[in-house]
């Protein structure tokens, strides 16, 4: 209870101390961002650290807001947020906006570990909004500091987790009108029976809260102007861990709730991924510059876990569980590259890059790397997940999982297009004399990533043998009913 | 009237007002917001230990306690507030005598049980304003926002007047809950009533009654303000409230009322590009998100006296932070109020945070609360407007907390070491006040 609270509370508080400096304070952001990892480490392996963790802050006809519980699910996606904040803050750390930037992510992470413990929905929900918040003021302040692309996440994000809000606040009403309770706890709304038609109304408004994170298909636009315009080491966290809270929300809250509904929607969801992934591999494919280009492969990725999540079946939603912390890691390392080159004075249109690997070899070799893994070469982090994914949809719903794998194979062309373009080919006049390779510290970073994406494609049973059962078992008899193999 | 003990907080402002009037021949002006406040004080607490005492035509009841204490704490708070103001430095005594005449009025206002004695609540609270918006030193702006409000709040005024001589016509009688049926008995007490609510309406500022609005907020001074948002339209609300509760025949018009708001509202606060502008626009929507709640049967009655409650808190604490400000601002100069006043600019923001809804904001939920409400009696609709509309509402109030703004003259800016005091309260009930509510609700 005590080291889940500190490890929500004392980001925030390092932030608004942050936020009170003058100084640009680097080495006290870095030094909160280990000292979270470590926490989260401790989380996660330390033994007795599950289930219910404590109960606070009880208001009538509310619940127990502060209720805290830690699965293998939420302790392993912390871990990966833990992960990613240090990675975030080391590749922002020559940013003139340093100090905005860390005080964002800050407050994104512990908007996170929130969302990641909480068993209240409400508070979930408050948590998922303080996440929005803090996303929309890193795009508002890093990067191009564009006011357009902080307001079009705000609004998706926010009409999207209003509509959820409605959505809980029917559910909670029913399953107080029929139990007499009124409580926001997960466990009291799960077992709510909801019939008909309604249920259905309920999950499409949970799922337009949740899956606008993801994003899902076709909720997914503010994804490239955001990811587009904030400053790319920011766009590390915002892809690589704040995406996954959506993903969470719907494992953990919006299908234990309305399982029944989840079962109808699944084909719709499926399509939708399926859509999606191939949509997302063409905009990748004509993206005007590497900014967008991460930004739409990270969306076509994040559609592919959509889809194996609405297969509602064991081997997809492992599958795409894999793929969402594989994600996190590779995503922050086409990021990072993003960052590197932009750090050096390259603004990453097309037409200014070609023939970079003469000039600066080892960020090549990286840079071939990640984009390696990013099209699901076995081996590396994102194949295990991309392929137990698409195994597990193809028995559900073979066609739309076939025009995923068409998405998936697009990945190998504009992965290959963009690496032609940025590295190979004859050198590019307008490149400057002076290009600095990677630096020392740079290159460590990228072997800390790389090394993980490495370990977790060569022994994907180190996620995938601890994740246990996902659903909770009443949503799990439903699916299971509906056929769906669970 | 008899004496009855449910009068004891009445007597005990208006004594103060009557006190402060007379203090400025006496030289004694500046004691008086003192006075004044300690005396909203007491009266807050003898409302609270008449909680629930039924007497002649004044009702304590859950509401109107509530809002009652709310309202003479908010009062003693705005005068402690407004000492440190120039503008309290002419005739500091009348000043203080109207705003406790207006809070008698208020107080009147949420706990009337008769018609007539709300229409003398009506012109207590309103009549203060007409001097009160062009108080000395104010500027011009002042003075035509002043005409503008008493020329359409006379007309309030008449049409409440008419109504309430449809109703008489039609039952007979002026209490709010007649010995036979409700209000809505008849054909004229059915006009009569729409005719209270619209006039309502119009106090609060809901669409399609909201046309002043924006320009009063423009034009009259900041201080007075607080007392307008914060203190004045809770009393409508608490109006509202009781004639809601009492005839349930209204639930239609009242809905339909919110939406128009609520849509009318957002939508114009979005196009309005000037601060105190979009704050007076979006005060149409939060009108909008209160009568949501009242739209719907008992629970929505509580809802809304919570969210008049919180509505009232918000309003004090944007207006509180705006005082700092030169009048004519049009958008907040942040790096300027943060260096002066770093707890007010705190205050200021986190109030607009409030006001769209941010949680975990107590203004988060009151709109929680109401939406809870729609959705218990499945008015669904009505519900997902709300969310709607605020979320939408994030686009304007975010805007002006991310408008660069650069004011010419820092030392425009007022500085009072002690408003910082006042802002780091606002700023604690702001944000941890609904942990309060189990003490509410037992």
């Amino acid at each position: 209870m005590i080291l889940v609270t500190v490890l929500i509370v004392l980001p925030w508080g390092a932030a608004l101390w942050l936020s009170a400096q003058k100084q640009s304070g680097q080495y006290f952001a870095m030094s909160i961002a280990l000292v979270e990892l470590l926490l989260a480490l401790i989380q996660r392996f330390a033994p007795g650290a599950s289930g219910t963790l404590g109960h606070a802050l009880h208001i009538p006809y509310l619940g127990s807001l502060w209720t805290l519980h830690a699965g293998p699910l939420g302790s392993t996606l912390a871990l990966l947020c833990a992960l990613l904040i240090p990675v975030s803050l080391a590749f922002a750390w020559r940013l003139p906006e340093f100090r905005v930037l860390a005080s964002a992510v800050l407050v994104m992470s512990g908007a996170l570990f929130g969302i990641f413990f909480a068993q209240n929905v409400l508070m979930f929900y408050i948590f998922y909004e303080i996440l929005a918040l803090a996303g929309a003021f890193l795009i508002l302040r890093s990067g191009h500091k564009s006011r357009a692309a902080a307001l079009q996440f705000l609004l998706y994000t926010f009409v999207g987790s209003l509509l959820f809000l409605v959505a809980l606040v029917v559910v909670y009403v029913l399953h107080g009108q029929q139990t007499g309770i009124y409580n926001f706890s997960i466990l009291q709304l799960a077992d709510t029976r909801i019939t008909g038609g309604l249920g259905i109304w309920l999950f499409l408004g949970m799922v337009a809260g949740l899956a606008v994170k993801m994003p899902l298909f076709p909720l997914h636009s503010w994804a490239g102007t955001g990811y587009g315009n904030a400053a790319p080491a920011g766009s590390v966290f915002l892809s690589g861990a704040a995406v996954t809270a959506g993903a969470y929300g719907l494992i953990h809250f919006a299908i234990p709730m309305l399982p029944q509904a989840a079962l109808e929607f699944a084909p719709v969801g499926i399509i939708l991924g399926a859509i999606g992934t191939l949509y997302g591999a063409f905009l990748a494919l004509n993206a005007a510059n590497l900014r967008l280009f991460a930004a739409w492969a990270s969306v076509s990725h994040m559609n592919l876990v959509a889809l194996g999540l609405f297969a509602l079946q064991t081997q997809a939603i492992h599958g795409s569980v894999f793929l969402l912390i594989a994600h996190g890691v590779v995503s922050a390392g086409l990021f990072g590259v993003v960052s590197i080159m932009e750090s050096r004075g390259l603004t990453g249109e097309w037409s200014g890059l070609g023939g970079l690997f003469r000039r600066a070899p080892r960020l090549g070799a990286w840079m071939l790397f990640f984009f390696l893994a990013g099209m699901g070469l076995p081996g590396l982090a994102n194949f295990p997940g991309e392929f137990l994914s698409l195994a597990g949809a193809f028995r559900v719903l073979p066609w739309a999982a076939g025009l995923a794998t068409l998405g998936i194979l697009a990945g190998v062309v504009y992965f290959l297009r963009a690496y032609e373009r940025i590295m190979l080919g004859p050198l590019n006049g307008t490149l400057p004399d002076n290009l600095v390779d990677l630096q020392q510290s740079e290159w460590l970073l990228f072997w800390v990533l790389g090394l993980l994406t490495l370990w977790l494609g060569l022994d994907p049973q180190i996620i995938l043998a601890h994740l246990g059962t996902l659903l909770s078992m009443h949503s799990g008899d439903v699916i299971a009913g509906g056929g769906h193999g669970l | 009237m008899a004496y009855s003990p449910t009068l004891l907080p009445l007597l005990i402002v208006a004594a103060a007002a009557l006190i402060a009037f007379l203090a400025d021949a006496l030289r004694l002006g500046r004691l008086m917001p003192w006075l004044g406040g300690i005396s909203s004080i007491a009266a807050a607490a003898s409302i609270f230990v008449e909680h629930m005492a039924l007497g002649a035509d004044l009702y304590w009841d859950l509401s109107a306690t509530l809002l009652g204490v709310y309202l003479s704490l908010a009062m003693a708070a705005g005068l402690f507030f407004i000492t440190f103001h120039p503008l309290s430095r002419k005739m500091t005594g009348s000043l203080v005598g109207l705003l406790l005449t207006m809070l008698a009025g208020s107080l009147i206002l949420v706990s009337a049980q008769n018609l007539l004695l709300m229409f003398v609540g009506l012109e207590l609270q309103v009549l203060p304003f007409f001097a009160l918006l062009a108080w000395p030193g104010s500027g011009r702006a002042a003075v035509e926002s002043a005409f503008k409000y008493a020329v359409l709040a006379g007309l309030a005024s008449a049409q409440f007047a008419i109504g309430i001589a449809l109703i008489y016509l039609g039952d007979g009688s002026l209490a709010v809950i007649p010995p036979m049926g409700d209000m809505t008995s008849n054909v004229f007490g059915l006009m009569g009533v729409l005719a209270l609510l619209a006039a309502l309406s119009f106090e609060i500022a809901a669409a399609p009654f909201h046309a002043w609005v924006a320009d009063i907020y423009q034009g009259a001074p900041a201080p007075f303000l607080i007392f307008l948002g914060g203190v004045a339209k809770v009393a409508i609300m608490g109006a509202l409230i009781t004639l809601a509760a009492a005839t349930p025949k209204l639930e239609i018009p009242i809905a339909v009322i919110a939406a128009t708001s609520i849509v009318v509202g957002n939508v114009l606060a979005y196009r309005a590009g000037h601060l105190r502008r979009m704050l007076g626009y979006s005060a149409i929507a939060h009108a909008g998100y209160f009568l949501a709640a009242l739209a719907v049967g008992p629970l929505g009655i509580i809802a809304g006296a919570i969210y008049a409650l919180v509505y009232g808190l918000m309003n004090m604490g944007t207006f509180m932070g705006l005082s700092a400000l030169p009048e004519n601002s049009i958008a907040i100069p942040w790096a300027a109020l943060r260096e002066r006043q770093p707890v007010l600019a705190g205050l200021l923001g986190l109030t607009l945070l409030s006001l769209a809804g941010m949680p975990p904001s107590i203004g988060f939920f009151a709109k929680l609360l109401v939406i809870i409400a729609d959705v218990h009696d499945q008015v669904y609709w009505l519900a997902i407007l709300i969310a709607l509309g605020s979320a939408f509402s994030f686009a304007y109030y975010l805007s002006t907390l991310w408008k660069p703004s650069v004011l010419s003259n820092p030392d425009r800016l007022l500085h009072r070491r002690s408003w910082e005091t006042f802002a780091a309260l606002g700023i604690l009930i702001l944000l941890f006040g609904w942990l309060l509510a189990p003490l509410g609700m037992g």
